[in-house]
């Protein structure tokens, strides 16, 4: 029976082979892998293919969710508060002519346009795990660099203490700021050493060509320990500030979502779990892991802070 | 004819739901996909069973009843996707009914809804005489629990909450306007 074709959890979760992983990988990254794409107009507009490197050092080995998956399930309330609706109003971002600006406390503020941002710095591929907030997941081929190379370029003062990042603002195109649904534009924040982190990447790209609109083209931020929200998409801002910065969600439910938060299975979201987790494409859920996985990379951010009350 | 026109009609939504899960894959979470489209679905029927009288034009070809029975399962499967959503773990389930609102919303509509699925047939009706008609009128108070089992779980866009409270506004200005005269 298809359904269980589908959701042939037997089949998945085996471990691949090394042969057969680094088989995978090629044909992956190849675009023969991909012929689905050339029919469908999802990704009509990010044809631009990328060159970067394959990092080693922080990508999982795990299997990557398709670009379909990808592309046609996400967050992204500019376009539209449904999975499906970035993907349908996805031509609604003018990201073209782009321009993002990094200013505040630094010697040196500059602006970026679309083609210094694929440009300018030496791209690579991450493969990430993406633990949304809803308790469902992803592992996507990130394309992209380091926030830190960014950082470096503008020489922040030492009283910046945050990294305040914000999203565009269109109403007249973006179907979901017409209503008031949250206090647009979108904004996020990190502090200094979580900034600077090296798993915290600003992405350009997905699947080896830019990013697609409803992915946040063509700039967003990807920090992999957080819940997918504090990823904010479409950034037009970078400002270095010396207090800790409102960021849209925890506006909108402060006792929800907290300025951290962190994935952590042990501090639940108070209207559901976050113990375990969907990945897209599975059936079953499986357990949420603290740091989503990352532990080993920031845990050094949190030592002695009370996660419980700083979520 | 009645019935059977109606559990065709109220069956359909489920058994799209369920295909579309199956076979579209355009649907990226089914498991989710089928738990929320359950539950809109459920909402949506309980506003039309109250509803049917005031539609004149279908009114005779819908059995109020057989409506409600349906809603009834359609619930009960809502629920049961929820269960094994959470592994059926005993722990989770009662954790959850302990503190969340929304669940506990859930569950109290679940459980006014059951003595009413249990006195649907004929034979109920004729032995609880009038006190069938002011059991059944708890199918309000299961509709206002079930929008609260809802509206606690929005997490920023109101617009389709907004839209079935302007939908059952509508209903019962109708209702009172046919009463009166």
């Amino acid at each position: 029976m298809k359904i269980f074709n589908k959701y042939n959890l037997d089949k998945e979760n085996k471990i691949t082979d090394e042969k057969h992983f680094h088989n995978r990988r090629k044909i992956m990254t190849s675009t023969l892998a991909f012929p689905f794409l050339m029919n469908s107009n999802i990704l009509a507009a990010s044809q631009k293919k990328l060159s970067f490197n394959k990092d080693l050092d922080y990508s999982t080995n795990e299997q990557t969710n398709t670009i379909k998956q990808i592309t046609s399930y996400n967050n992204f309330y500019e376009l539209g508060t449904g999975k499906r609706d970035p993907m349908l109003n996805a031509s609604k971002l003018k990201s073209d002519e782009w321009k993002l600006t990094i200013d505040g406390l630094v010697e040196n503020p500059f602006t970026l346009d679309s083609d210094d941002l694929i440009k300018k710095f030496q791209l690579e591929e991450r493969i990430y795990r993406l633990r949304c907030v809803e308790a469902w997941s992803m592992v996507v081929p990130w394309i992209g660099f380091e926030l830190r190379s960014l950082i470096n370029l503008a020489k922040p003062l030492h009283n910046a203490k945050y990294v305040y990042f914000e999203s565009i603002l269109d109403k007249e195109n973006l179907p979901g700021q017409k209503r008031n649904i949250l206090n647009w534009p979108y904004k996020e924040g990190l502090r200094m050493d979580e900034a600077i982190n090296p798993l915290t990447m600003i992405a350009v790209g997905l699947y080896g060509k830019v990013l697609p609109n409803q992915n946040g083209s063509p700039v967003r931020l990807i920090v992999p320990w957080k819940y997918g929200f504090k990823s904010i998409k479409s950034i037009v801002r970078i400002s270095f500030v010396d207090h800790q910065p409102a960021c849209t969600w925890n506006e909108q439910a402060p006792d929800e979502y907290g300025f951290y938060s962190n994935v952590n299975p042990y501090v639940n979201h108070p209207r559901w779990s976050q113990k375990r987790e969907r990945r897209i494409g599975e059936f079953g859920k499986r357990d949420t892991l603290l740091f989503n996985g990352y532990s080993k990379f920031v845990n050094n951010l949190y030592t002695g802070m009370d996660l419980e009350k700083n979520f | 004819m009645n019935r059977l026109v109606t559990y065709t009609l109220s069956l359909l939504p489920i058994f799209f739901i369920f295909y579309q899960s199956i076979f579209n894959d355009e649907i990226i979470n089914p498991y989710s996909y089928l738990i929320i489209s359950s539950g809109y679905i459920a909402i949506s029927m309980i506003i039309i069973i109250l509803s049917v009288p005031i539609l004149f034009s279908i009114k005779n070809y819908i059995d109020r009843r057989s409506l409600g029975i349906i809603t009834f399962l359609i619930t009960l499967l809502h629920f049961f996707l929820y269960l094994f959503d959470n592994d059926l773990s005993l722990s989770f389930i009662l954790s959850d009914i302990v503190s969340r609102n929304y669940i506990q919303a859930g569950y109290m509509a679940l459980i006014l809804f059951i003595p009413l699925f249990i006195t649907s047939s004929d034979k109920s009706k004729e032995k609880l005489g009038i006190k069938w008609l002011s059991l059944h009128r708890l199918i309000y108070l299961i509709l206002a629990l079930s929008l609260l089992h809802y509206y606690l779980i929005i997490k920023a866009d109101y617009f389709l909450f907004n839209t079935y409270m302007f939908i059952i506004l509508f209903m019962l200005l109708i209702k009172k306007r046919i009463y009166k005269t």
